[in-house]
């Protein structure tokens, strides 16, 4: 019998020995994937100890913050809504939008710049519950509201630049969604048409039309091809087809349009395929690229917030000078186009996130990523500009003009699809102190003419400038 | 049989089994005293919470103390490493559920009273031999009993519980005992006869049905248990119980593979008869596809120990209980979430120690057979259910629903194991017992 128990209690140590290699499996070797899983609660309990930081706009005004509910459980708040296309959104169940996004490991707290690794480590270790750092944005509060309110009702962007520094002022998207709500308008923002989950400004692909003549005008005028007195045919009558669709005139001119001015003012296309002949294929690239359309603008956001904008492959020319065909374009990009001519043919490096701050420490600038661009020489974008500020006297930009502000500006418009829907494009700027200027790029979508975008422009650049 | 044992003496003249046992108890409290104290400091609870580890100085010291008299020369391991396992038990109680700690603390101290009262047993166990039959009987009417009057104390789920009034008993902890005393006891007695040649048929040599018999008569009384309280747990673990003690008593390893083919053919038939048993063995066998619903336990369990790593989260920092009812069946999962890998070893090695030690008492009776089969026997008992438990919540084992003995909430299953823990006390040391209250 004692061997009996001798050879039991070794098929015990065996069974302990499996178990603990079961342990060992789950608790070492399989933890990373099982504590990853959806339904791990651990995750959920750690995001809601973190003390999220806030997200400010230039001025200090918090956008984002994290305040305890009556639980004592801390919950994100909003307290402007329509800030949503660049602050984001913050949600246990949808994740992380918007700078909300970008800048996820500074505001949780976790970013090697807020904390040292080794801090973080030692705060695990002793289950502190992390307090997140604060983002300063270079958006200005009170222009993003303008520039929400004038966009209210439409489908369309807004993107207003500071020039020369290239700070983001506002940043709107319309239709949008209150960051409050998403866990429960999710689906029906999902399911909506309108798509108001999609950041217009930096995702929105749109053909530029004749928002390209700014383009082509500036890389004319700086070629020498072409001159603003050249006289035309009657551009008006000239007609211009893109895939069945007539192309008109941003708005019906009121004068006569005989040179390339008049074409610009009114933005009638027929001229400007001839000012892309002048420059030939190569020219016109070449000045798409100096513009910065074509390539994925540096807003310092990741990728997945920010299109990537490929240049079209094998253009046709006569599409290009259009700006139809393959070419797309963001109003961001469009927004670089018209600071590079109110910054005398410089385009501004573009910056959103203006500095951040660690728990109880200094505010430190958050450098830009892109670098200043030549578009174009200085006497041809003074030009360009120049033609602007006609374009709002008399042209088809006209409805942008405001009292007390002298606003410049191009509008026109892009068809949009084959049956014959249109966007309008505005791009322009207006001078704010000493040599500083606003430029904007506004794009509604579904328009009648080239004034509903150049409205809007006039509204948020006046509002804007009397906000600075 | 009775002889008096020479107490070996250290240099101060202390008994060396009392020092021995004593330090290690030392340490048993430091590491209750350590984490009780670390609850308190983390939960901000008042000092006042500190009373668990007052119960448990005072049933740890009492007991020793009364020890000393009762069973000088006993061994000097397994007091200490079941109060370990009992503190970090009660430890664990108050932190999971907090509402069921101060019952905890009292069966606590009903089941070291309990252990110290059978230490006063005479050293031969006469008493539990000779009248096997009616303790079988006892234990055949208690689970009658339970067949009849059964409840649950959750009103759902299997009924296993006798209730009286506010207090629940569950009759197959108490049974377990029973059975393993009366196992013993017959396989004692006609252990060697069983091996006697009996009918053939054909080539196969039968034992003796005369003898053979009563045992079948046990596979038959766990499928009743089975059949009848879908208490997968108790039926597993009384069958092999009674094929380990089978196999000590006659060496005999063809029955034990006769007996887990019989064991697999009833677990089987109960998978394909009983949803309870289906639902336990699905969810072990693949519960991924079912982790939000009827896998929700064991998924959860899992990444409980997952959360554990190595080193653990800390007493009261992890979230065990997000495990549903971590406080009984899963009490294994929450040590390895808050001590890690090296808690989860720690209580492995508790165990093992204490099966360990019940196999030597066992192996120090060569001559005794029914002393030797009972510490095998409540070894087996204790390292099964620990196994098997433990095995569930590692999903090795499908889920049967026992408790870690000593750690897991559960009153029956804490008076049922100091019991048997006083009995392998009592047989660990062949001195006579002195008085309880000897002047």
């Amino acid at each position: 019998m004692i061997a009996n128990l001798r050879r039991l209690t070794a098929l015990f140590i065996v069974g302990f020995a499996i178990i603990s290699l079961a342990v060992a499996y789950w608790s070492v070797v399989r933890s990373d994937g099982l504590l990853a899983r959806d339904d791990n609660p651990r995750r959920v309990d750690a995001e809601l100890a973190i003390a999220r930081g806030q997200i400010m706009d230039r001025r200090g005004t918090s956008l984002a913050r994290s305040v305890p509910d009556e639980d004592g459980v801390l919950a994100r708040d909003y307290p402007y809504p329509n800030v949503a296309p660049v602050v984001g959104y913050y949600s246990l169940r949808y994740g992380v939008g918007g700078v909300e996004a970008a800048y996820d490991d500074v505001l949780r707290g976790e970013a090697s710049s807020i904390l040292p690794p080794a801090q973080v480590v030692t705060n695990r270790w002793l289950h502190r519950d992390p307090v997140g750092g604060d983002v300063r944005l270079t958006i200005d509060l009170e222009m993003q509201q303008a520039a929400g309110a004038a966009l209210a009702g439409e489908r369309g962007a807004v993107v207003l630049v500071e020039v020369p520094s290239g700070e983001v002022l506002a940043l709107a998207s319309s239709p949008t969604y209150d960051p409050n709500q998403l866990d429960e308008e999710w689906d029906a923002l999902r399911e909506n048409d309108a798509a108001p989950l999609v950041n217009r400004v930096t995702q929105g692909l749109y053909a530029p039309g004749a928002a390209l003549q700014t383009v082509l005008l500036g890389a004319g005028l700086n070629a020498g091809v072409v001159e603003l007195e050249q006289v035309f045919e009657d551009a008006e009558a000239l007609a211009v087809e893109v895939d069945g669709v007539a192309v008109r005139c941003g708005a019906m001119p009121t004068d006569a349009v005989w040179t390339l001015l008049d074409a610009y003012r009114w933005a009638c296309a027929s001229p400007f395929e001839t000012v892309g002949y002048a420059l030939g294929q190569e020219r016109v690239e070449g000045a798409l690229t100096d513009f910065g359309l074509g390539v994925t603008p540096a807003l310092g956001l990741p990728p997945e917030l920010v299109a990537d904008v490929q240049p079209p492959a094998e253009a046709n020319l006569s599409e290009l000078a259009l700006g139809q065909g393959d070419l797309v374009v963001t109003p961001l990009q469009m927004a670089l186009v018209a600071a590079a001519v109110a910054n005398h043919g410089e385009a501004p490096a573009l910056r959103l996130v203006d500095a951040v701050r660690p728990p109880g420490g200094e505010w430190e600038a958050v450098p830009g990523e892109g670098h200043p661009r030549a578009a174009i020489s200085r006497a041809s974008a003074d030009a360009v500009a120049d033609a602007m500020r006609q374009a709002v006297r008399s042209g088809a930009a006209s409805e942008a003009a405001q009292p007390d502000v002298p606003v410049s500006g191009h509008a026109g418009l892009a068809v949009a699809a084959a049956d014959g829907t249109l966007n309008a494009w505005f791009i322009g700027f207006a001078p704010a102190e000493e040599g500083h200027y606003l430029a904007i790029a506004v794009l509604v979508e579904d328009a009648e003419d080239a004034g509903d975008a150049a409205r809007v422009g006039g509204e948020v650049l006046g509002a804007a400038v009397m906000a600075s | 049989m009775v002889m008096q044992a020479a107490l070996a003496f250290d240099a101060e003249g202390i008994p060396r089994t009392a020092r021995r046992e004593r330090f290690l108890l030392v340490l048993a409290g430091l590491f209750v005293a350590a984490n009780r104290l670390a609850l308190l400091l983390v939960g901000g609870q008042p000092v006042v919470e500190l009373w668990p580890l007052a119960v448990w100085l005072a049933c740890a010291a009492g007991a020793h103390v009364i020890l000393n008299r009762q069973v000088p020369n006993r061994d000097p391991f397994i007091f200490p490493t079941v109060m370990l396992l009992a503190g970090w038990g009660l430890t664990l109680v108050a932190r999971l559920a907090p509402p069921f700690a101060a019952r905890q603390a009292v069966w606590l101290v009903v089941g070291t009273g309990a252990l110290v009262v059978v230490t006063a047993l005479p050293p031969n166990l006469r008493v539990l031999q000779r009248y096997r039959y009616t303790w079988l009987l006892v234990g055949l009417m208690l689970l009658a009993a339970t067949l009849v009057f059964g409840v649950n104390p959750s009103e759902f789920g299997p009924r296993l519980w006798l209730g009286f009034g506010p207090i629940y008993f569950q009759p197959s902890e108490p049974l377990k005992l029973l059975l393993v005393v009366f196992l013993a006891s017959y396989l004692a007695e006609k252990g060697a006869l069983i091996l006697e040649p009996g009918p053939r048929v054909g080539r196969w040599s039968l034992p003796p049905m005369a003898y053979f018999g009563p045992l079948l008569l046990m596979w038959g009384f766990c499928v009743v248990l089975l059949v009848w309280q879908r208490d997968l747990g108790a039926a597993t673990l009384f069958f092999a119980v009674f094929l380990a003690m089978l196999y000590v008593s006659t060496g005999q390893i063809g029955y034990a593979v006769a007996g887990l083919a019989m064991l697999l053919v009833a677990g089987a038939a109960g998978y394909l008869l009983f949803d309870l048993v289906r639902l336990r063995v699905d969810a072990w066998w693949n519960p991924w596809p079912d982790a939000s619903d009827r896998a929700f336990q064991i998924v959860q369990s899992l990444l409980a120990l997952a959360a554990g790593g190595v080193f653990g989260q800390g007493v009261g920092q992890g979230a065990p209980v997000y495990v549903p009812v971590v406080h009984t069946d899963f009490v294994f999962a929450a040590i390895t979430e808050e001590w890690g890998l090296i808690g989860a070893l720690g209580t492995l090695g508790c165990v093992a120690i204490l099966v360990l030690r019940a196999m030597r008492v066992a192996a120090d009776h060569p001559r005794a057979p029914f002393r030797l089969l009972l510490a095998a026997g409540i070894g087996t008992l204790l390292g099964v259910q620990s196994l098997l438990i433990m095995g569930g919540v590692v999903k090795l084992v499908p889920l049967t629903g026992v408790t870690l003995p000593f750690v897991s909430y559960g009153g029956s299953s804490m008076l049922s194991s100091f019991i048997m823990v006083g009995l392998l006390l009592r047989l660990s040391d062949s001195s006579p017992p002195a008085s309880l209250f000897r002047r």
